[in-house]
């Protein structure tokens, strides 16, 4: 297995104020692996997602997407989506099409075009027309159908239906390949477990726990989701 | 990638700018048809004695021409105000709103994502402004009418060019300051958006206290350094005629001006750059 590192974090810290989002965080992604970033709210998820993604600006130490500092080519490296509807409102499956295929050179257009059918998404309707759940579906297409090295999902699953949650996660992991890594944001972790490979835990900034899936379950005795629940029951995030 | 993002800008934006132009183009048709009906028809049909039968008296159809040419300069307006407010929430939404989810992570240079707005919305405003220039002539050539006698071109340029003197430069000079000045206008915007976006809360509001901010510095300085340069031209007015005193001055100021908009163009695109690459700040 290609042990380069995709992802690597090296004491990154993002500051508000006196409050830290990402506190002097250790971490390090591979390929081959689907990582479930999981912490209650306000623990720093989405944060490091978007230092990840290039779209905030540390306050202090690195971050590094396969050794280059977040810019033009780690965009070209990177399937990010984010946790809001980000596509025009204007704008229709069928011209996002056009859109990814005109920036992104591992965009699989013939693949987005079939699972917008397969859904039964009308490719010409205006996403404004679109129910939040169908968009956040057009949006998952579109992230999933580049052959990206690395994968950020912030919370792809939160706001649809749990038929839709099931074509979701087939879709990332039909999608995806062994050469890439996905980073998974989520608080719904009993619908993810079943596809994740490593676990992260993070809290108040910080990575508490990082470890294989099996690894998890072996250490504690319980599915991840329990362990999840009885390390941060009493965090009240 | 240039092109692209060109094609892409332009993309989203023709159909409301399309409707500007449209609404420009309609005005002028209308505007210009009731012109021709004030100087045509009516008087055909006053001296007939029609309208006064009608009840219409001279005063009502004056008050009436009125609140057209008033409707016409307000909407003249409104389509310059609307098309640099459409512009630049254009460029806000689509680099600092939720769509800059969309456009922050496209693998293209930031260079190339300030360029490409920048060129669109310049032939956008370039178009809308020759619409509203052609818009004025033709209002002011129809209004003429019958008179156009009083409005001989070709008399009008020979009295400028004898009290101007124009030569080739102010010419071109005037050409490149009214172009250069539409680009500086863009950036100052962007710039003060891209600063706007970097507090965490009312971007839009802050936005356009740094426009104001931007604005007042420019005139401080611009005053200071025209009033300087006309100082200077008009202490050496002993040694010239006054011919060319003017000259230097009206050159003077063409010069200033250009120049003063090309350093906010640079900086507007730094502060626009800086804000993108160094001090982004999405939701």
């Amino acid at each position: 297995m290609n042990t380069e590192k995709l992802l690597e974090c090296v004491q990154l810290t993002k500051q508000y104020g006196i409050k830290h989002a990402v506190d002097h965080m250790d971490f390090v992604l591979e390929p081959g692996h689907i990582t479930g970033l999981l912490g209650p709210n306000g623990s720093g998820k989405t944060t490091l997602i978007k230092m990840a993604a290039g779209l905030l600006k540390p306050t202090g130490g690195e971050i590094r997407i396969l050794g280059e500092a977040p810019g033009v080519r780690s965009c070209s490296l990177i399937s990010y989506l984010p946790d809001r509807v980000y596509l025009p409102k204007t704008a229709t499956a069928a011209s996002l099409i056009e859109y990814y295929l005109d920036f992104y050179e591992d965009f699989d257009a013939a693949r987005a075009d079939r699972m917008i059918r397969d859904l039964g998404i009308d490719p010409d309707q205006q996403i404004r027309a679109l129910s939040k759940g169908t968009v956040e579906k057009v949006q998952l297409i579109l992230c999933m159908s580049r052959r990206a090295s690395l994968y950020l999902l912030d919370e792809p699953i939160a706001g649809v239906d749990p038929a839709a949650r099931d074509y979701i996660i087939r879709t990332i992991i039909g999608n995806y390949n062994p050469g890439s890594s996905v980073l998974i944001s989520t608080h719904l972790i009993q619908d993810v477990e079943n596809i994740l490979t490593d676990i992260v835990f993070i809290r108040n900034g910080q990575v508490i726990l990082h470890d294989t899936k099996e690894g998890v379950r072996e250490h504690t005795g319980k599915t991840v989701d329990q362990y999840f629940r009885e390390v941060f029951a009493c965090w009240g995030g | 990638m240039l092109g692209r993002l060109i094609k892409h800008e332009y993309k989203a934006t023709w159909k409301i700018m399309c409707a500007v132009y449209a609404a420009v183009a309609a005005v002028t048709i209308i505007g210009g048809l009731f012109y021709k009906f004030r100087l045509g028809v009516f008087e055909k049909l006053q001296e007939s004695g029609v309208l006064s039968e009608a009840g219409f008296s001279e005063g009502l159809m004056n008050s009436l021409m009125a609140m057209i040419t008033s409707a016409y300069v307000l909407i003249l307006i409104a389509a310059a105000v609307g098309t640099v407010w459409f512009l630049a929430y254009r460029f806000f939404k689509s680099c600092y709103g939720d769509e800059g989810y969309l456009t922050q992570m496209l693998p293209a240079q930031k260079h190339d994502i300030i360029l490409s707005k920048t060129i669109t919305a310049w032939t956008w405003i370039f178009g809308e402004t020759l619409l509203t220039v052609v818009s004025i002539l033709n209002f002011v050539f129809v209004a003429v009418g019958e008179n156009a006698d009083i409005l001989d071109v070709a008399e009008v340029v020979e009295e400028m060019n004898d009290i101007f003197d124009i030569g080739v430069l102010p010419i071109i000079l005037t050409i490149l300051v009214w172009l250069v000045d539409s680009v500086a206008e863009i950036l100052k915007v962007y710039a003060a958006i891209s600063l706007g976006q970097t507090s965490g809360k009312h971007k839009v509001l802050m936005s356009i206290l740094w426009y104001v901010a931007f604005y007042i510095m420019i005139q401080i300085a611009g005053s200071m350094i025209f009033a300087a340069g006309s100082m200077f031209s008009l202490m050496r007015a002993d040694t010239m005629p006054s011919e060319a005193v003017f000259r230097s001055v009206y050159n003077g100021i063409l010069f200033g001006t250009l120049i003063i908009n090309l350093v906010i163009c640079a900086l507007g695109y730094l502060v626009t750059r800086y804000g993108m690459e160094r001090n982004l700040n999405l939701e």
